[in-house]
């Protein structure tokens, strides 16, 4: 009876167009500069023809077993999934919608709303989600009916790892005996050189999911070494694709720094207005065409009486080189001086943004005048002096 | 006295090469301009070796023993037959005489397990007894091929790092395997934990070098004796070949001899499953 089910759980595994060649594929990726004809043919051959399957075929124990737990996990699966669908179902009825529509982002939403959780950890709040991404994946089989593994590095234990430093070590003797010959033929060194501007190397989880294997640091550092060394042979454009492979494009970080609307007064000076604030302050600031008057909550700059607050204001506008062109008035409340300070510059920068060129915007953002300052008093603690100072402690 | 006797055996011993060469120090793989420069070809000493040794006999694979069955010859018992695969062709002394095989360690070195091995010392580097070494390589070979042609799994181990590429293109172009890199406790004894289910273990393991990368023995020697699985091992003059099925006795640090190893292991393994796909046709 066990054995009549294998046989039909083997001609269904078969059959399931992709199944076997799945498992081959991630290796068959991987293989560089050789191609394992014989093996992706074989395993080609068998799906091209389920039929071909012999019932009498000898099944190795370690297939069998395989095949033993695929069937145990396919069937929890099919139950989760059935499960999950009457969740979904149900869900849709409690919020009063239609569960035909009710899709993975309505169930976000319901879920937000049914259970709501203020969690830090977003991995801790309640999810509701299809099991195929909340169980993990499993390998399919790596090897085939008679027990023989598909990959050459199968022993290795990670041979989807191995074999891209198999492959390194292969390219990098074929562009020697390459270079060689060229040498050997008097051939001036190649002028074309591998841009690899605009990307970086997989990080490690990257090449960890692209491998399905796990990977540790030191193995990370010996891919990253390797490949390191493959890039400077002088014909490694020859190798563009395979190196490709493992690099991912930069993400260019594009910041849009929303400038203040320009107005005109009365007088038909141009001005902005921002707000800004810093410590315990508030400061709304107003920045106008003019001679460098300044105007601070009624006062002159002379409102600060220290000289470094004063100078914290009038950064922005020296950096720029605007000194004495902007009329500036502002209203600051609460806190102390250099709390007013600093909230007063952020919110005058913020106004000259609307003044500037982008590259001025660039510099003032680069100068990080464009960042809020979020730094404040840390509280005072029990049994402590100030926020961490303990008091002195003497030897009884 | 001492110089009268060494090259009194130095004598006897290239007379028995077949050579009239002196003897070389240890080679290393040097790069040969190769005739026709081809991008796919990696330049490699045993093939300069076999270009060298055009009038000697090179057996191929369509040169074997005939197969079983035929009209002509009578059905014979595969493993009483002494040379079922003709693997006693597939190489000569003087062969791996060029490739450095006899080439042993320094003399304290020698481990007193591998004197029955060594021909003599020349100053003070110890030199195998290479018909003796090809005596073990043949015997090797031919279970190498049997295991092969009932189609078992031969896994190639070497943890030599200077090594380790061409042994894993060995064992991908004959089929097999190959387990060139550190090697996990339990790959053998604990499997199941290991691979994560029933695995399949291999049915021979080939080494190549039977340190490992710090000159002691490798562990996988150890594992597969508890777990008996037959070992093929190259064991230098340095290396203990207690443990080891079918040690050979040889050089297991030149990638020339290892290049000829990997070289002859191919050959024989190839030819043993090509023997079997024709048996298995003349049968059908």
């Amino acid at each position: 009876m066990l054995s009549l089910r294998l046989e039909e759980q083997i001609s269904r595994l078969i059959s399931v167009p992709g199944a076997r060649r799945a498992a081959c594929q991630l290796w068959k990726t991987a293989s560089g500069p050789r191609s394992f004809a014989t093996e992706t043919a074989a395993a080609g051959s068998v799906n091209d023809s389920p039929k071909a399957i012999d019932p009498k075929v000898k099944v190795n124990k370690a297939m069998r077993a395989y095949l033993e737990r695929a069937q145990a996990h396919n069937m929890f699966m099919k139950q989760q999934t059935s499960e999950f669908e009457i969740g979904r179902r149900h869900l849709a009825n409690m919020m009063g919608e239609d569960p035909e529509t009710f899709t993975q982002e309505d169930i976000d939403r319901s879920i937000q709303y049914l259970l709501p959780s203020n969690l830090f950890q977003r991995s801790s709040r309640p999810i509701m989600r299809p099991p195929e991404e909340v169980f993990p994946q499993q390998k399919e089989a790596q090897f085939g009916l008679d027990g023989r593994p598909f990959h050459p590095l199968f022993y290795t234990g990670k041979p989807n790892y191995y074999q891209i430093l198999h492959d390194i070590r292969d390219w990098t003797l074929q562009l020697n005996v390459l270079e060689d010959e060229r040498v050997r033929k008097g051939r001036a060194p190649p002028d074309k050189k591998l841009n690899l501007s605009g990307t970086q190397w997989m990080t490690k989880d990257e090449l960890a999911t692209l491998l399905v294997e796990k990977m540790t640091p030191h193995m990370y550092r010996r891919f990253i070494l390797s490949m390191e060394r493959l890039l400077l042979h002088p014909y490694v454009y020859r190798v563009e694709e395979f190196v490709r492979k493992y690099r991912k494009a930069l993400i260019e970080e594009v910041i849009e720094i929303q400038a203040p609307a320009l107005k005109k007064d009365e007088a038909g000076r141009s001005y902005t207005e921002a707000y800004a604030n810093r410590k315990t302050c508030h400061a709304w600031v107003t920045l106008k065409d003019g001679t460098g008057k300044v105007d601070i909550n009624g006062q002159d700059i002379l409102f600060f009486p220290r000289a470094s607050d004063r100078l914290q204001i009038m950064f922005p506008l020296q950096l720029l080189d605007r000194m004495f062109q902007f009329d500036i008035s502002a209203k600051v409340e609460y806190g102390g001086y250099s709390g007013k300070s600093g909230a007063i510059r952020e919110a005058l920068t913020k106004c000259l943004t609307a003044f500037v060129s982008k590259e001025e915007v660039e510099i003032l953002r680069h100068a990080g005048l464009l960042t809020h300052d979020k730094r404040v008093k840390e509280r005072k603690k029990v049994g402590f002096r100030g926020a961490r100072a303990k008091p002195t402690w003497r030897k009884r | 006295m001492l110089a009268r006797r060494t090259a009194q055996w130095l004598s006897q011993y290239l007379h028995r090469a077949g050579t009239t060469s002196t003897l070389q120090p240890r080679r290393h793989v040097q790069s040969l301009p190769l005739e026709q420069p081809n991008f796919r070809q990696s330049s490699s000493v045993f093939d300069s070796v076999i270009r060298e040794s055009k009038d000697q006999t090179v057996v191929r694979s369509s040169e074997l023993p005939p197969a079983i069955g035929r009209a002509d010859e009578p059905i014979v018992d595969i493993l009483k037959h002494p040379d079922y695969f003709g693997v006693k062709k597939l190489f000569t002394v003087k062969e791996m005489f060029q490739c450095g095989v006899h080439l042993g360690h320094m003399g304290g070195t020698l481990n007193e397990r591998m004197q029955q091995f060594i021909f003599g010392k020349r100053f003070n580097q110890l030199i195998f007894d290479l018909d003796i070494t090809a005596e073990y390589l043949r015997d090797a070979l031919n279970v190498l091929s049997h295991i092969s042609y009932r189609g078992g799994i031969v896994l190639f181990v070497c943890r030599d790092r200077q090594n380790c590429h061409i042994v894993e293109q060995t064992a991908i172009d004959c089929g097999e395997y190959a387990h060139t890199r550190y090697w996990t406790g339990g790959t053998l004894t604990d499997a199941t934990n290991i691979f994560g289910g029933a695995t399949r273990l291999p049915d021979v393991l080939v080494f190549l070098s039977t340190m490992n990368s710090i000159l002691e023995q490798h562990i996988a020697i150890e594992s597969a004796a508890i777990v008996n699985i037959p070992t093929v091992g190259i064991v230098d003059t340095n290396c203990n070949p207690n443990l080891i099925t079918y040690p050979v006795p040889g050089n297991d640090d030149s990638p020339s001899a290892i290049e000829f190893y990997c070289h002859v292991f191919k050959t024989a393994i190839q030819n043993a499953k090509q023997r079997r796909l024709d048996d298995d046709r003349m049968k059908s």
